[in-house]
């Protein structure tokens, strides 16, 4: 079993400085502190291994990096664990098991694309937990020099500073992020220009997922090659897939890319009460629903995935067994994106409530046929209209539930009742 | 570059969205998030259109053109795109149009006549939100908010004050205050012109018109020096409300709050709709021609014996007319600086006191040095362009003061005086943080009537035109009312005819001290109780005077008691004249109402009167005798330098001085109920501090040995230091005493 970011997840005292440098962390690090290795070389190194950003993009993140806007001095990092998408939950873990990978993750970007100073920002559910341990690693990387004034007696100066959140999804959007940095309110930014060019208070600033910068450290350590070709088949790389729903053992597992779905179901103990499987949302429920039958044989990596008409996203999947109404499910995920509009266009603002009214209306029996294809309409009037992500994210699930389980919708609003009882 | 809209080709430039470009081509657009003069959020989703190439439709506000680029704003895609837009818009928006206040000019009805949809799909619950109290100027209807931000913006960028934020997420997204505060910014009327739906309403005018029933007239601001331009509307020969006109050199998209609220003291009851003559110790109704016999026969009977004062808000037209009368008939001491009371400066004062650079050139200065000025109350229009020379030319803005003022940008020093202590560090300016400004830098001084108002007006000016002198810097002079220059231009100054030519005949100091036996008054649009730096001299000496001709558009306690004759002047709405402004643009404002009842305009009065004396000029020979005058002035620099002065003492005694708030600084604005309602409109008065005053104490003034009572707490304030500051609220009726008062405290 490859273990990256889960290297050091079963170990004792798992997210101490102790317990990470014994698994020879910092290594890379170190190695780059005494050697100058050339910025550049890094950004070729991330960008050969084939690194893809897994906040759900998966845009290659050497490519990213070598954006930079090169004409301004200052320039920043921000990490970006406000991990909310539903079904999500690889970087809490990693943030609470190994967060100096994180941070040496984010030391290496702010070296490779010369910043001084690396934020990351948790979500604000994280503060019970993984904002403490995140806040006592930096601590302890600061006392052994490895972030801060003169980075183990070097010339180099970088501080890596620990944010929180006040609890607000849209702020997951990376332009947002920025405006709650910079103490706004958390509202993308229209794009161009683009973070990498005037990002953070106007300046150049790359913004990489936690997993993405915690994967970093490994990629040095072992080589692009070798990251490469951890993927099965032509699949690149690992990936955390976060399995939860109706499953024996729901888990967050590190896994190659290219896996194929029922490996990873077995690896969970297979379903709940040994169910049919029924459908998968296999990326966070913005991505569209596929159903079972059409999920168990393929590969997970992003081309595959998005063969079938959906996308791997953060990786966070939702297994859903036979007896899950769907009608339900996308009510309670219409009502997601309606709380989490910022509410700053309209498309946006106003028709994620007007989904999850209809569906309400649906859902209590108040429905017609006529209010499945307003649905559909409504979906198809948001998709592409918006300044962010977020409007997408609300309509994609509604028109791949309504696609795929169009039956069951029809089912519901003829009988005024769910087909699974 | 050249660009394809709708297949044919047109010009466009670099850095230029499309929405810039098509609305420079006169091709529509429809939007509601952007305006030309705020910063572009793209977030209405109104002007989506088709762009070749794009997968889905793009923002005009926000894309810019590329060389070859192929857009569209008509066809299926644009269309579509700005259906489903409206549509949203629509759901949780009142269609209740006709009893919106907005409706009629409303942008999201006349969009949604041209891209919207007939009908709506939406059956749900409408969105509505409680409406909140931001103050007296501007009244809300939040439910009807479409979350433009446009008034959002309207506060970080322009009026540099964040009033008005967005709260909640999603469909629960609000606009309102921080905590329910009322709106303060001196601009923030702005913001009705700006919502396009009725959301934010101009409280004075809601419910009272149909917009389709108003007529729009040109007008100018009269409330101070800068003549900005307005539309007045109109419904049955009243002001309903004022809007501004766009003028590129002065007041840009925008208005201040003191001319868009200040004609609502026109509609007052106080106002003087008859002419009156005393009889038994009352004013009773005359008629006019008798009023101009006796005013001719007064005139001869106490000539040379008279003091004739004029309010600066007057016009050119008047002013000339009114001095030619008086001169002509031996009356030469004739003045319009009644709050003035420092007049040592006047034999070197410029012939048009102005702001010596165009407004526009505000950007391109390096230093700005405010002399007692107050920009963002006293001219907030100003204030923008000051705003937009920090921001974009790091301009550095030095605030001398007396008084802590608020300002709606930054500045890099800010230091508070007393008038002495003013001069002083002016003097000394090699010393202290003023010699950071070099002769090689764009400088400009700027003068304010504040200061003005000060007991050593005359040093101030002579070490700021020294400091200028020395600095290389520019003077501005900025008066306080609409034609302040036009008043030093017209003669309205005793020692200057018309032109800035030497009197002969001038041998006085000032208007107040000059006849210690004064047999008669005539006070144009000025009222004794308020206009005056020293209300409690003028009352006694109109007391004692043995004839007093008012021409008033508002009755005072002052007037009735003191007035021998009346005439009912119209307010300068209703009348037409042109006025000078500080950037020596002589600006026309037609009458747009037809004055009240038996009113009439100060000029027909003035040329009965000179028929009656004999004396017969027609209007347009004012007119040419005017742009004469005008264009006979060199102009020169505005130092004043003045010789034998008084040199400040080591230990001088601090002045008591008056804070006067420019929102009452004439007769209209004071009786406009709704601009006195805001904290703009309180008066301050300085006092020395070694009289151990302490707080919660009541203060009496002894003037001429009459004590008036004024009910108002003592304030402590920190600054400048040994004084204390009462603090005067709302009501225009408090007497202040003059700068000369004995101070009692309870």
């Amino acid at each position: 079993m490859i273990k990256l970011c889960t290297a050091t997840f079963s170990l004792d005292n798992p997210s101490s400085i102790e317990t990470y440098l014994a698994q020879d962390g910092y290594h890379s690090w170190k190695k780059i502190i005494r050697d100058k290795t050339p910025k550049s070389e890094i950004i070729r190194l991330v960008k050969e291994s084939g690194l893809k950003g897994k906040g759900g993009a998966g845009f290659l993140t050497g490519l990213k990096w070598s954006f930079i806007n090169s004409a301004e001095k200052q320039r920043y990092l921000v990490c970006n664990s406000d991990e909310s998408e539903p079904g999500t939950c690889k970087d809490r873990d990693i943030l609470r098991y190994n967060p100096h990978a994180v941070i040496e993750g984010m030391l290496i970007a702010c070296y490779a694309i010369d910043a001084s100073v690396g934020y990351n920002y948790l979500r604000g559910e994280f503060i019970g937990d993984q904002w403490i341990v995140f806040n006592t690693a930096v601590k302890e990387a600061y006392k052994n020099n490895l972030i801060g004034n003169k980075v183990l007696n070097s010339d180099i100066s970088i501080d890596i500073i620990p944010l929180i959140g006040a609890g607000a999804y849209i702020v997951g959007e990376e332009t947002a992020m920025l405006e709650s940095i910079e103490g706004k309110r958390g509202m993308p930014r229209i794009k161009p220009p683009f973070p990498a060019v005037q990002g953070l208070y106007g300046k150049p600033t790359i913004i990489n997922n936690t997993e993405t910068l915690a994967t970093v450290p490994y990629i040095l350590k072992n080589g692009d090659e070798w990251y490469k070709n951890l993927g099965l088949n032509d699949s690149i790389g690992v990936k955390m897939f976060c399995m939860s729903g109706h499953l024996n053992r729901p888990d967050v597992i590190e896994a190659p890319l290219g896996i194929p779905f029922s490996e990873l179901l077995n690896q969970c103990g297979g379903i709940l009460d040994n169910k049919k499987l029924k459908a998968v949302i296999p990326g966070g429920s913005s991505v569209p629903v596929v159903k079972g039958k059409d999920i168990i044989n393929i590969p997970m990596d992003y081309e595959s995935l998005m063969s079938i008409g959906t996308m791997l996203g953060s990786g966070g999947i939702i297994v859903m067994d036979e007896s899950t109404c769907m009608v339900s499910v996308l009510e309670r995920i219409s009502r997601f994106y309606y709380a989490e509009s910022c509410g700053q266009c309209t498309p946006c603002r106003e028709g994620t409530g007007w989904l999850y009214k209809t569906l309400v209306k649906i859902k209590s029996g108040r429905g017609t046929q006529s209010d499945l294809d307003l649905l559909n309409r409504i979906a198809n009037q948001i998709e592409g209209h918006c300044i962010c992500a977020l409007g997408d994210a609300a309509a994609m699930p509604v028109i791949s539930f309504l696609k795929n389980f169009w039956n069951e919708f029809e089912y519901y609003v003829d009988k005024k009742e769910s087909m699974v009882g | 570059m050249e660009i394809f809209i709708n297949d044919n080709k047109h010009e466009a430039f670099d850095n230029e969205t499309i929405i810039q470009v098509t609305d420079r081509l006169n091709i529509h657009i429809p939007r509601f998030c952007y305006h030309k003069r705020l910063s572009i959020v793209a977030s209405c989703r109104m002007c989506l259109i088709e762009v070749e190439g794009a997968k889905f439709p793009q923002p005009a506000c926000s894309t810019l053109v590329r060389e070859g680029m192929k857009i569209k704003t008509t066809g299926s895609v644009t269309e579509d795109a700005q259906k489903s837009t409206m549509e949203f818009l629509l759901i949780n928006h009142p269609l209740d149009c006709p009893v919106c206040d907005q409706a009629g000019e409303c942008e999201l009805q006349d969009v949604s006549l041209d891209h919207g949809d007939y009908k709506s799909n939406y059956n749900e619950m409408k969105r509505t939100v409680i409406d909140k109290d931001i103050g007296s100027l501007v009244s809300t209807e939040m439910t009807r908010c479409i979350h433009c931000s446009r008034c959002v913006r309207f506060g970080e960028e322009v009026a540099g004050i964040k009033e008005l934020g967005m709260t909640g997420r999603g469909e629960k997204t609000k606009i309102e205050t921080f905590v329910n505060q009322s709106l303060t910014s001196e601009l923030s009327g702005n913001v009705i012109d700006l919502c396009p739906v009725g959301a934010l309403n101009n409280n004075l005018y809601k419910y009272s018109a149909r917009t389709w029933d108003l007529e729009q007239k040109n007008s100018i601001s009269f409330n101070d020096c800068l003549g900005s331009n307005i539309y007045y509307h109109i419904y049955k020969n009243s002001i309903k409300r004022a809007v501004p006109k766009e003028n590129e050199q002065i007041n840009l998209s925008w208005l201040s709050d003191r001319d868009r609220f200040g004609h609502e003291g026109i509609e007052s009851n106080e106002r003087i709709l008859l002419p009156m003559i005393k009889e038994n110790n009352k004013l009773i109704q005359s008629d006019l021609n008798s009023l101009y016999s006796i005013t001719a026969e007064k005139i001869k009977e106490f000539s040379p014996n008279t003091t004739a004062i004029m309010s600066a808000q007057s016009s050119c037209e008047e002013m000339y007319l009114y001095q030619k009368i008086l001169r002509e008939n031996g009356i030469t001491n004739i003045d319009h600086r009644t709050k003035e009371c420092d007049f040592r400066y006047q034999e070197n004062y410029p012939v048009i006191p102005s702001f010596d650079i165009k407004i526009n050139d505000l950007a391109k200065m390096d230093n700005i040095i405010l002399v007692n000025t107050n920009i963002s109350k006293e001219f907030p229009i100003l204030s923008i362009y000051l705003r937009n020379a920090i921001k974009n030319n790091s301009t550095n803005v030095f605030s001398l003061a007396t008084y802590n003022y608020s300002e709606n940008f930054d500045t890099n020093i800010n230091e508070i005086f007393s008038p002495t202590d003013l001069v002083r560090y002016l003097r000394d300016s090699a010393n202290n943080q003023l010699a950071s400004i070099e002769s090689n830098h764009k400088n400009l001084i700027i003068l304010g009537p504040s200061s003005t108002h000060l007991k050593n007006y005359t040093e101030i000016l002579n070490s700021t035109s020294n400091f200028a002198k020395l600095t290389n810097s520019k003077l501005a002079l900025l008066g306080d009312l609409s034609n302040s220059s036009g008043a030093w231009a017209m003669g309205i100054i005793p020692h200057r005819l018309p032109g800035g030519i030497q009197c002969d005949k001038y041998k006085e100091k000032n208007y107040v001290s000059a006849y210690p036996s004064n047999d008669m008054f005539i006070v144009y649009n000025l009222e004794p109780e308020y206009d005056f730096s020293n209300d409690i001299e003028i009352l006694d000496k109109l007391k004692k005077s043995k004839y007093n001709i008012f021409f008033s558009s508002y009755i005072t306690d002052a007037i009735e008691k003191y007035a021998d004759i009346v005439f009912p002047l119209a307010v300068q709405q209703e009348s037409t004249g042109t006025h000078l402004n500080t950037n020596k643009q002589l600006q026309k404002s037609e009458a747009v109402i037809l004055p009240k009842e038996k009113a009439k305009p100060g000029l027909d009065f003035l040329h009965n009167i000179s028929k009656a004396l004999g004396l017969d000029i027609s209007n347009k020979q004012i007119s040419q005798d005017i742009s004469k005058i005008l264009s006979s002035i060199n102009i020169t620099d505005n130092y004043v330098i003045t010789e034998n002065l008084r040199v400040p003492k080591e230990k001088d005694i601090l002045e008591k001085y008056i804070i006067r708030s420019p929102n009452t600084n004439n007769p209209t604005l004071r009786r406009c109920e709704s601009l006195l309602n805001t904290h703009d409109a309180d008066n301050f008065m300085s006092l020395p501090m070694d009289m151990n005053i302490t707080e919660d104490k009541k203060v009496t003034l002894t003037e001429h040995s009459k004590q008036i009572k004024i009910n108002t707490n003592i304030k402590t304030h920190s600054k400048p230091e040994n004084t204390i500051l009462l603090k005067f609220s709302g009501r225009y009726k408090q007497k202040l005493g003059s700068c000369n008062s004995v101070i009692d405290i309870e």
